[in-house]
């Protein structure tokens, strides 16, 4: 896939990376062939770039100065300072990875480090450290003033059920609209990210460095579903994709490795394929059955996966392990405004009418949130709620 | 080299023996197991890991897995910065 964009030149632990306009830093770090990206918490294991949506913290740098920054989320900008930070003395090289030796089952922190109590502040020392090797940020910096914003309504999510109601809404001339995403990763300009909503009825939006909180007559749920992944054995190292990361990188160009295998399934095995075959990795291996996986080999990057087959053991050699788990609607948002939820098996929908309504007064939802799964239900579902919007238009 | 590990929550690094060892001594309330082991308390806030922790609580305990109630989602759901809170300035803070 050939690249478009200009060069965008950036520093990498004190080294320049080229990257490219239309990048995200995690994608200009991928193609640079960087893998680990980061530490895990408490056993201090290597982590890379995992979920490619901002939600995981496996892909956190240092970025100018902050700590803590989603590298998957932040589009690239030319002189760009980035630097891991977790680890001691470096991520690549972590002398507290010997935690994941000590702690071999878990490390419950409940019960160690508590006696004897005069050791306590040294205790202290060593759990801080452990959990985060971040600095406070360079400065201080510049923070707008929280904003209070009203508009008629609120459309919450850009996929595809919400993007069919916010054109037919527009469509009728509604003006006062106000359009944020449910996802940090999503570097569409200019992102706004939806962080809560709140008893009083507004909806917290985080807009570049600040926050608002908007009260809207109408609001829709077009949260959609989360994608997750899978509790293999070492299932979390670098090499261990979502589909949003593979997603991430093969449209900008970046192989996400040159030997894939597939485990579990979900409606986006697909678009996963052919997404690896744009950027010619090969599929080695698909295992259906997660629970078939016996473990995820390598160490600071992903070099095999065994797995059961019948009754034979098979090791596969590959750089890359995507886990497709299942595609869980996105109810936080809903459950905080007071929605009726419905179980269905392992997950939660939100329970509308056939207009899209919920139980609360002015707060509709559609697609993916509600249990809708094919693609025809979610579309008609988002212009179903859509003309119920209108039709209230001008009161709940 | 890494020692075998899986994981549920991945930003609080709990593996699901943690998770399986902490329902046996007797955390067995959805909200108390959270607490106990961290699980869905990290920047993700849950999005990864709340239906595995469902299912693995429901299969030790015997309860259905429709029964499972769900933990409460707390906001902020995405992470936000400290700076961008203190700088609120408007007057329903100042009357408290």
């Amino acid at each position: 896939m050939p690249l478009s964009g200009e060069p965008l030149d950036f520093t990498f632990n004190g080294r320049t990376v080229r990257g490219y306009k239309g990048d995200t830093i995690a994608t200009a770090l991928a193609r640079d062939g960087v893998k680990s990206f980061s530490r895990s918490m408490k056993f201090h294991r290597p982590r890379g770039l995992y979920c490619g949506s901002g939600r995981c913290i496996s892909c956190v740098m240092r970025v100018n100065g902050v700590p803590g920054v989603r590298t998957c989320g932040v589009p690239l900008e030319r002189g760009m300072v980035v630097q891991t930070e977790r680890g001691f003395p470096t991520t690549r090289f972590d002398l507290l990875s010997v935690f994941d030796s000590v702690f071999r089952r878990q490390f419950d922190y409940h019960s160690r480090f508590i006696r004897p109590t005069f050791m306590t502040p040294f205790y202290q020392y060593v759990v801080r450290h452990l959990a985060s090797s971040s600095r406070v940020p360079d400065s201080s910096g510049a923070f707008p003033a929280l904003e209070r914003k009203s508009c008629e309504v609120l459309i919450i999510g850009r996929g595809i059920s919400g993007s069919v109601a916010q054109a037919r809404i527009q469509k009728a001339g509604v003006r006062s609209l106000i359009i944020a995403d449910r996802q940090v990763g999503n570097v569409s300009a200019p992102p706004s990210t939806v962080f809560g909503f709140y008893e009083s009825g507004e909806v917290g939006l985080q807009v570049g460095s600040g926050l608002q909180l908007v009260k809207a007559r109408s609001i829709l749920l077009a949260t959609g579903r989360e994608e997750t992944g899978l509790s293999i054995v070492n299932g979390d190292i670098p090499g261990n994709m979502l589909p949003e990361a593979v997603h991430q990188l093969t449209s900008r160009g970046v192989s996400p490795g040159a030997r894939a295998v597939l485990v579990g399934t979900n409606e986006l095995r697909d678009r996963v394929r052919r997404q690896l075959e744009a950027v010619r990795s090969s599929i080695v291996a698909e295992v259906q059955d997660a629970s078939s996986v016996v473990q995820v080999l390598g160490g600071r990057a992903v070099r095999g996966i065994e797995y059961s087959e019948g009754r034979t053991s098979k090791t596969v050699r590959c750089d890359l392990v995507i886990q497709l788990g299942p595609l869980v609607p996105a109810v936080e948002l809903a459950q905080q405004a007071g929605c009726e939820l419905r179980s269905s098996g392992s997950f939660w929908t939100v329970r509308v009418d056939a207009g899209g309504r919920t139980n609360v007064p002015g707060v509709y939802a559609c697609g993916g949130v509600t249990g809708l799964i094919r693609e025809d239900e979610r579309i008609s579902s988002g212009e179903a709620v859509a003309l119920s919007m209108l039709r209230n238009r001008g009161g709940p | 080299m890494v020692v075998r590990k899986s994981f549920i929550c991945l930003c609080e690094d709990v593996t699901v023996e943690e998770l399986r060892s902490a329902i046996r001594r007797g955390y067995t309330d959805i909200e108390d197991l959270k607490r106990i082991t961290g699980i869905g308390t990290g920047p993700c806030q849950g999005k990864q890991c709340l239906h595995i922790y469902r299912e693995i609580l429901a299969e030790e305990t015997g309860i259905r897995i429709e029964d499972m109630p769900l933990t409460t989602l707390r906001p902020p759901i995405v992470p936000t910065s400290f700076g961008a809170w203190a700088s609120r300035d408007d007057d329903e803070e100042a009357d408290r």
